[in-house]
């Protein structure tokens, strides 16, 4: 546990002093002070934030991700010729790279909710299912570096996932609902849903907030399912298995491989 | 000592090493000798534990290699080039090992001095010349006194004095009981420092002994020389 904490350390240090992460702070702080001069109600301002989120934050946690470790793949084998474990170097390097980049998505638009003084608890929400989906991506880019030893080939393929899960499966939802549509649909768009950490993401942010201008069309079908107990369960459930999952695997994976 | 047995290593279908059976011997430096690509980086690896072997075991100190990395509290490595957090300072990276190894340097100072990169140590990694990378390696190597060090191609970026610091602070460490793994491929470095060589060719053993033993057996008066016929042996 020493030693991890240690790597999360000395990871977060490295992590925190490129200039990418503080672009990303700067994007998030111009942008929600955007929202907060020119929109019109609040609501909508958060269903603004949301959508930006729901987007950006996947695709810089994807790509950073996969670009931070296949940089530090020399460095990883370096650190591996000191009595540590491999699992060690995974785990903090997934931490580290997720709390750089929540850590700086969250000052900016902090500073810009701080310099309105706008706080409520809808926008708390968002930002936090955004912390989230941070994790999860990261997750992910991880995941894909240690399969896919080509760099470009796995940078590529992380790209390709991140528009998959925040365009493709919802048009592959709405084929699949409108082919289907004198049929009851509910249970396999439940499912199809679960299989997409930025519906489920969406749907969560939704069931909590009641936000239905916000819906894509996944979630408009499934706000009706999920709503009550079970809902919640389900849908936290997978968010919890999409953040901890593709890292229990790349540490598998990991801990297997042969290094350069 | 380090004892290799029955090691191979194939990716895919490549075999690159072939069932080796070898000593390296405590308190002396062992050459690693070899055309590219014959397999020594494999070799250095399977013993750091960076390659899982195909087949086969490794010892350390008669203890077999642990799934959790305790063993490499023994090892310095040096890499041919080293790579750490470009954002890093040199400083933070020394702390950063004392504190994975839970030790604290008693040799880094001196080290410093040796190499005279006092100046250097608070600028990022990044920022530092291939030569000066390669000293604060080197430092990395020697600062924890580790019994055994490896040490791949160590030389190939540093300046004629330095070269001649390093290979001072190789002799005292190996006078005092150090286990030396060295590869490289300038013949008189290998003669000036290793005791025992060993050539590898195309994953598979051709020799592993003494200097003398090996000129022996090959009837020639130097090392170059003796490696030479080697590879025209292994090529025949």
């Amino acid at each position: 546990m020493r030693e991890l904490l240690l790597l999360i350390k000395y990871q977060f240090f490295n992590v925190m002093r490129a200039k990418w992460l503080l672009f990303y702070g700067i994007f998030f702080f111009f942008f929600t002070n955007g929202l907060l001069m020119f929109g019109s109600e609040p609501s909508k301002t958060v269903a603004s934030l949301l959508s930006i989120i729901l987007f950006i934050v996947p695709l810089i946690s994807i790509l950073y991700a996969a670009i931070y470790w296949y940089n530090s793949e020399s460095f990883h084998s370096v650190l591996l010729t000191q009595p540590i474990q491999r699992a060690q170097v995974y785990f903090s390097s997934w931490i580290s790279i997720s709390v750089g980049l929540v850590g700086s998505y969250l000052i900016g638009t902090f500073g810009a909710l701080f310099f309105h003084l706008h706080f409520d608890f809808a926008t708390l929400v968002v930002l936090f299912y955004g912390s989230l989906l941070s994790f999860i991506f990261v997750g992910l880019g991880l995941l894909i570096s240690v399969l896919v030893q080509d760099r470009m080939k796995g940078i590529g393929l992380t790209f390709l996932i991140w528009l998959y899960f925040a365009i493709f499966h919802d048009l592959i939802v709405f084929a699949i609902a409108w082919s289907l549509k004198e049929y009851p649909i509910e249970v396999p768009s439940l499912i199809l849903m679960l299989l997409n950490p930025v519906d489920l993401t969406r749907v969560e942010v939704l069931l909590n907030l009641d936000l239905s201008a916000m819906m894509g069309y996944t979630g408009k079908i499934l706000q009706k399912v999920l709503s009550g107990y079970l809902g919640p369960i389900l849908t936290i459930g997978a968010l919890l298995l999409w953040t901890f999952l593709p890292t229990l695997l790349g540490i598998k994976v990991f801990s297997k491989r042969d290094l350069k | 000592m380090i004892k290799i047995q029955n090691l191979s290593k194939s990716f895919k279908k490549h075999h690159v090493l072939r069932n080796l059976n070898l000593n390296f011997e405590t308190g002396k430096i062992t050459a690693l000798v070899g055309p590219n690509a014959c397999g020594k980086t494999t070799l250095i690896r399977c013993v750091l534990g960076l390659v899982i072997p195909s087949q086969g075991q490794i010892f350390i100190d008669q203890e077999p290699q642990d799934s959790n990395g305790v063993f490499r509290k023994k090892i310095g490595y040096m890499p041919q080039v080293p790579s750490f957090p470009g954002n890093l300072s040199s400083l933070e990276l020394f702390a950063m090992l004392e504190d994975l190894r839970k030790e604290k340097s008693s040799q880094k100072e001196k080290l410093i001095q040796h190499f005279h990169i006092e100046n250097v140590l608070k600028q990022p990694f990044e920022q530092l010349s291939g030569g000066t990378k390669q000293k604060i390696a080197a430092v990395m190597t020697f600062m924890f006194d580790a019994p055994i060090i490896i040490l791949d191609e160590p030389t190939a970026g540093l300046d004629p004095l330095s070269i001649v610091r390093f290979k001072e602070l190789l002799t005292k460490k190996v006078s005092q009981g150090t286990t030396v793994v060295l590869t490289s491929h300038i013949m008189t470095e290998v003669e000036q420092l290793a005791h025992n060589l060993v050539f590898i060719n195309e994953g598979s053993l051709v020799f592993s002994g003494k200097k003398n033993q090996l000129l022996e057996k090959t009837q020639t008066t130097n090392l170059e020389n003796a490696v030479i016929q080697l590879f025209e042996e292994k090529k025949n």
